[in-house]
């Protein structure tokens, strides 16, 4: 009976530590991992992160100005695989995808200001077993002048 | 044995409360009460209608700033918030909005390198983002920063921004998505507000372009604060944006194609074409007294 309770109290223990814990890890992962890749841009301010699982996307809207130079980078956890992503104008026409490029960011810049869209796409998982990975991905941006 | 029965029932109580709150997931459905008085660290409220993973992202206050600045316009501290009236603000809906106007003042102030206000402004912001439980952000430790890089724009630009995205990231991480939004929306009201008064001052063309410009960023910023519209300083806000939105709709935007090149030696793309935005002066007075009127609101 001591045994079992030890147990089930340091299991509750164990899950109470990690469900606090997990609401902060896209955070962590963005500010370790992405950050320092978008120097020498300056971040836009916003963290716009996502836990996601394979198979799911995300879309990001937002506008983009004539003047600046942009980054665009997602940042996701190594259980999702490798996370690709697209970006359309408005009026749907593909203008990058990272796939296609075998990039994991995109510098460019805009001859007039224009709402973009960014379409992030988790690939659908191939493990036999039946656990469902979820993983946190992160869409930043950082901006410089032209 | 019944004192331990009691601690299990307990744990595992406190297990399923934790588990529930874990699996929210960012912005798929968390709100956050900020209509009311401030409670930092209330109990978040979960909506299930949200399920979508779309986000609407604004361009920051550096971002606004640093592009009126390059209009070469000069700076001017009667537009921004006074710093006396950051005691007013005693909700958290007021806070966060507020937070966003002086987020956007100091940037405006860093940008043209004042740095004696900067650091009065930050009290301001820090003040605020206290007052709604924001740590690590606008704090003492950003202050020595700015000021060990104030000859150093960029790195300025950095640390503020670092703090913004602080704010947004905890405000997040901690199930209040609706605060996040209202602090964004003070900014983008506070960046739009300085522009239209240069405009009105020094018909500066490059400035009304950029003043026309934010019809776009207006639409995202709308959808941003539709989706946490349940609370009723956000709706508030939300329905005030909406009136001006009526206005900028009818703002003429021609569009063409989107034609990429890419330069090979340093990879940077161009995106050419997208579209000629034109501002009448009908339009653009309209716009500036409907942002001094929601300004007002927000800083009263």
């Amino acid at each position: 009976m001591n045994a079992y309770f030890r147990t089930f109290v340091l299991l509750a223990t164990s899950l109470l530590f990690i469900a606090t814990d997990v609401s902060a890890q896209c955070r962590n992962i963005a500010k370790k991992q992405c950050f320092p890749a978008l120097m020498p841009y300056t971040q836009n301010g916003q963290f716009n992160s996502a836990k996601l699982a394979p198979g799911e996307s995300a879309e990001i809207q937002m506008t983009f100005y004539a003047g600046q130079d942009y980054r665009l980078m997602v940042c996701s956890e190594a259980v999702l695989g490798n996370v690709n992503f697209k970006v359309f104008d408005a009026e749907k026409n593909e203008l990058f995808s990272s796939k296609k490029a075998a990039a994991k960011q995109w510098d460019f810049n805009v001859a007039s200001t224009q709402a973009l869209s960014v379409q992030v796409e988790i690939p659908p998982s191939d493990s036999p077993n039946k656990i469902i990975p979820e993983g946190c991905v992160s869409i930043l941006v950082g901006f410089k002048k032209l | 044995m019944y004192f331990r029965k009691k601690i299990a029932a307990v744990l595992a109580f406190a297990v399923v409360i934790a588990a529930l709150v874990s699996c929210g997931g960012t912005d798929k459905g968390e709100a956050d009460n900020v209509g009311g008085e401030d409670k930092s660290g209330q109990v978040a409220v979960e909506k299930d209608s949200i399920v979508e993973n779309i986000f609407y992202s604004v361009p920051s206050p550096i971002e606004t700033a640093t592009l009126i600045q390059r209009a070469g316009v000069p700076y001017n501290k009667d537009y921004l918030n006074d710093i006396q009236n950051v005691s007013k603000y005693t909700t958290t809906g007021d806070k966060a909005l507020n937070l966003g106007v002086y987020g956007s003042d100091l940037s405006f102030t860093s940008i043209y390198d004042q740095t004696q206000e900067s650091m009065l402004y930050l009290k301001c912001a820090n003040n605020l983002a206290n007052g709604l439980g924001i740590s690590g952000a606008f704090d003492e430790n950003t202050a020595n920063r700015l000021e060990a890089n104030k000859s150093n724009k960029d790195s300025l630009l950095g640390i503020i921004s670092e703090s913004f995205w602080t704010a947004d990231s905890y405000l997040k991480d901690n199930e209040r998505p609706g605060t996040s939004s209202l602090i964004i929306a003070g900014g983008w009201v506070e960046g739009l507000y300085i522009a239209t008064k240069i405009a009105a001052a020094s018909s500066n063309k490059e400035i009304e372009t950029r003043i026309a410009e934010q019809k776009f960023t207006l639409d995202n910023l709308v959808n941003m604060l539709k989706k946490y519209d349940f609370d009723e300083t956000v709706a508030s806000m939300h329905k005030e944006l909406v009136d001006l939105k009526i206005v900028y709709d009818q703002i003429h935007v021609t569009k063409s194609a989107s034609k990429s090149t890419t330069d090979s030696k340093t990879g940077v793309t161009t995106i050419g074409g997208g579209s000629k935005i034109t501002i009448t002066p009908e339009q653009l007075k309209t716009i500036t007294e409907k942002i001094n009127t929601i300004r007002a609101k927000i800083i009263k």
